[in-house]
């Protein structure tokens, strides 16, 4: 019955496509394990048309780009899924964020994927963040850490050492930062509010403005810098201490490397 | 956005913090302005655990449909989370509001087990409320309880101002409207309780003095006042296909232990196996029609989104209509790709027909529970289940494609001995054996017999609640003996055996038949530090030893000594339908290794017909 109402496609062939989403509030602390489960229940509720593998349990055909870490929120987030049938993508976007069931989690887009295109987890090549404090005690604790700021970024190199399992590695950094700036931004929105606002042209709420972090950094499978790390570092040439709790920190987006060797939107 | 009640830092420094979050999928929202009546419900274990209990899952959808009411949820803090609020002083919270529990009217547990005893005082702690309900005051909530467990609910008694005999269908739509009336009226909560007494199902613990004989055991149980029931009927769902059922039950999004639909098909086990207190004190048994259960498998599997559904009884195979809901699910879900779990399936040809369809065979395993070794021991237990039935079905299973093979067992029921023992060597060998008669082109490789077995503690409400149970050693004697006879068969690389703990077993029987004496060791137990006692882990058997000496209380009384027929026993309070007489009765059959019939067969009277009339005493009426 829903195949019918939805299916436009002929083959059989699967619909590769893109979904990007948001996730914020309290279920930033929900792992990126749990995550995937949730997607799949969500999937079964919207009631869409997804591919699923063959066998005795049969799994959605589905992947993530970049885990998002416990405690981090983002509206910048992907994943690859492949359908039967889809309809318009503002269908397809309606119907999953009506069985999210939550205001926290939101699709913002859907988009089929280009012939030969990569799985997102393999394309992420960089991220945004904003990274803001979750106290306001903690204020003069940035403004402090901004004025070192460009005596950091004019650095030739900054060197850290990267612990593994199994040994420790000298890394240069200061390559895996595009971007960096200080600046007083609002604070980052809820999923439901950025979704009514991409999707409906809602206007954002007022929110406070607080000091922010704002920032370009290389990401993925090779050259993944984490941006508390890299916070972490600046800290320590300010010679300031901070503890990552005092963070909250935020994904703007995610990029992969575009034929012209830029950076876009994944 | 509710405020989350632990800070970002509590949050990212305890293990699994998704537990203390709300926020679920089908979270009822309320705003706590809007009602009248707060009920916080409490499953005293871990998330995981709690959030698969279909108990709750009813009453919190049942509450939640009262406009008057808003039901919120609370579990157990892990123990890192523990430590957290106790050294800051942070209040138990609901997960809906993350708002303080003692804020609430009624904080209403669920006891499943007894090994969580401990873990209901750790949630009164933490929420600020005083562990006997005799030092709280107006300000306190209605503490109040529910479960298998209230149907011997003394040892902690005490701790509850109300406890609900019964299925939670019937009586909170009398007890809730009173409590408003009663709250309106500015009355107090000693008048509420003396009220609500009156309430079929309604047991209030403080209006009754329990009096003792001089050995230790009760003399009577005497009500307070004459208006207070002598004793305290269970309620009963007479007609389980027109009554609450969640068609939108909570989804978490951390893993629960139970991830999946359950769909209850029928409640109460014609049966009558002596040692289980379920199939005694859920009679009669009632199923619920086929309608209902195709109606909400669909409700249900569209608004969680589940991968698999399950259904949940006593006996599946029981269940009158089994072939026709099975064919509905098997196609409804083939086509969306939804797994179909069976648990407590007989194994015959229609069971294997059916897992055949719906499971891996290379994956799945037989279970057979015979939970004796021979059959004179299986008669005395009253399990109709004979060696040709598990050797004909497993051979059949086998010539299929099957080739593990799980084994349930007791060792220590009444009466047991050692050739008892040795029947669940021998038996496991006879599968094997039966196995190995297969010629080996026919058969997959070697096959895999995973016998297990648990310690039997007699239990209130069943014909064994007069038994002595074994001894901490004797259990240890008779493992040992399963053990070493297993690894001296002819096809022993083929068997294993694994065997539950002892301890927990003891402690277990002392709570199972336990009085309200208990209660001080209860408490001195979780003072020490003891908690989450159902978890090996964080079980420590030297705790209750301890807190057993400190109060003067004989083990020993509890678990090994053999009651007299005519005994007060401390739940004789409870009226769970089943006559005591009819109990005594079985309790002497088993002596004699005399069987008695299902329900189905035959009525055996056991006292639940004259109370109701219902389910299978009706069928049965011709």
């Amino acid at each position: 019955m829903l195949a019918d109402a939805l299916n436009y496609g002929e083959g059989e062939s699967v619909l590769k496509t893109r979904i990007k989403y948001a996730k914020t509030g309290p279920l930033q602390y929900i792992g990126h394990l749990d995550m995937l489960r949730s997607f799949q229940k969500i999937m079964r509720r919207a009631e869409v048309d997804i591919a699923y593998s063959n066998g005795f349990s049969p799994h959605q055909i589905s992947s993530f780009a970049a885990p998002l870490g416990i405690g981090i929120t983002s509206e910048g987030e992907y994943m690859d899924a492949e359908f039967n049938s889809i309809s318009s993508p503002r269908d397809m976007i309606d119907r999953i964020n009506a069985a999210t069931n939550t205001p926290y989690l939101k699709v913002l887009g859907f988009r089929e994927l280009k012939e030969g295109e990569k799985k997102a987890m393999a394309a992420v090549a960089a991220a945004r963040y904003q990274i803001s404090l979750r106290d306001d005690k903690y204020n003069d604790i940035f403004l402090k850490m901004k004025d070192g700021l460009d005596a950091f970024l004019n650095q030739d190199e900054i060197r850290i050492v990267k612990k593994t399992k199994k040994s420790e590695i000298e890394l240069d950094i200061r390559p895996l930062i595009y971007e960096c700036e200080f600046s007083y931004k609002t604070e980052h929105y809820e999923a439901f509010e950025i979704a009514d606002h991409i999707l409906d042209g809602k206007k954002l709420p007022d929110k406070d403005s607080v000091p922010t972090f704002s920032m370009f950094l290389s990401s993925g499978s090779e050259n993944n810098l984490k941006p508390e790390a890299f916070l972490a570092e600046l800290a320590s040439f300010t010679s300031i201490e901070i503890d990552p709790i005092m963070l909250a920190i935020h994904r703007i987006d995610m990029y992969k490397k575009d034929e012209n060797g830029g950076l876009t939107s994944l | 956005m509710t405020k989350l009640a632990l800070s970002h830092d509590i949050l990212m420094t305890v293990e699994k913090p998704a537990r203390y979050i709300g926020n679920e999928v089908n979270m009822t929202v309320k705003n706590i302005d809007d009602v009248d009546i707060r009920i916080c419900m409490c499953f005293p274990d871990v998330y995981e655990v709690g959030m698969s209990h279909l108990g709750i899952a009813i009453l919190y959808d049942m509450f939640n449909k009262r406009e008057d009411t808003y039901c919120e949820r609370v579990y157990s803090p892990w123990p890192d989370l523990h430590k957290i609020m106790k050294e800051r002083n942070i209040p138990l919270f609901s997960l809906e509001t993350q708002s303080p529990v003692k804020d609430f009217d009624f904080l209403g547990m669920t006891l499943q087990y007894e090994m969580c005893y401990t873990n209901i005082l750790q949630i009164l702690d933490l929420a600020g409320i005083p562990f006997y309900a005799k030092d709280r005051t107006e300000d306190d909530p209605i503490v109040m309880c529910g479960g298998p467990c209230t149907y011997n609910v003394e040892p902690v008694a005490d701790f509850f101002d109300l406890v609900y005999i019964g299925e939670g269908e019937i009586s909170y739509d009398v007890l809730l409207p009173l409590y408003k009336e009663y709250k309106a009226l500015g009355k107090s909560k000693e008048e509420f309780l003396r009220e609500a007494s009156h309430i079929e199902g309604i047991y209030i613990p403080s209006l009754y003095d329990v009096l003792y004989n001089e050995d230790g055991t009760v003399k009577s149980i005497e009500p307070k006042y004459e208006d207070i029931p002598r004793r305290v009927k269970k309620t009963i769902v007479l007609d389980l296909s027109n009554t609450y059922y969640p068609d939108a039950p909570l989804v978490p999004f951390m893993r629960p232990i139970n991830d999946r639909v359950t769909l209850e098909i029928q409640r109460g086990c014609i049966r009558g196996c002596r040692f289980c207190q379920a199939g005694m004190i859920y009679r009669p048994n009632r199923e619920r029609s086929l309608e209902f259960l195709k109606d909400y498998a669909i409700r249900m599997l569209k608004n969680t989104g589940h991968e698999e559904i399950t259904l949940s009884s006593l006996s599946s195979s029981d269940y009158s209509k089994l072939p026709e809901l099975v064919d509905f699910l098997i196609k409804y879900c083939d086509e969306r790709h939804i797994n179909i779990s069976l648990p407590s399936l007989r194994i015959d040809a229609f069971a294997l027909d059916v897992m055949n369809k719906v499971q891996d065979i290379k994956k799945s395993s037989l279970t057979f529970a015979p939970e004796a070794g021979t059959q004179l021991m299986r008669d005395r237990i009253n399990k109709g289940l004979t060696v040709d039935d598990i050797l004909s079905g497993a051979g059949e299973a086998f010539r299929g494609g099957w080739n593990k093979v799980k084994l349930y067992f007791m060792l220590g029921q009444p009466f047991e001995t050692d050739e008892d023992v040795l029947g669940i060597p021998e038996l496991s060998e006879l599968i094997a054996n039966a196995y190995y008669e297969i010629p080996k082109d026919q058969r997959n490789g070697r096959v895999n017999i995973n016998a297990s077995a648990s310690f039997f503690v007699p239990k209130p409400f069943t014909p064994f609640q007069w038994a002595p149970m074994d001894t901490e050693d004797e259990f240890r004697r008779k493992a040992y003996l399963v053990n070493d006879t297993m690894a001296k068969m002819h096809n022993h690389r083929s068997l294993s055996f694994q065997y539950h703990d002892e301890k927990t077993t003891v402690i277990e029987g002392i709570l199972a038949r336990g009085d309200r004496k208990l209660a001080k060791a209860l408490v001195s137990v979780y003072e020490n530090g003891g908690f989450f006692d159902a978890w090996t882990e964080y079980f420590d058997y030297q705790k209750w030893l301890d807190a057993f000496k400190e109060h003067d209380i004989d083990i020993d009384f509890y678990t090994v000594r053999e009651r007299d027929l005519d005994e007060v026993f401390p739940w004789d309070v409870i009226d769970a339908g089943v006559d005591k007489e009819f109990l005594k009765k079985e309790y002497i059959k088993a002596k004699e290794g005399v069987v008695t019939p299902n329900c189905r067969e035959q009525c055996n009277a056991c006292g639940c017909l004259k109370l109701w009339r219902g389910g299978i005493c009706l069928e049965n009426k011709n």
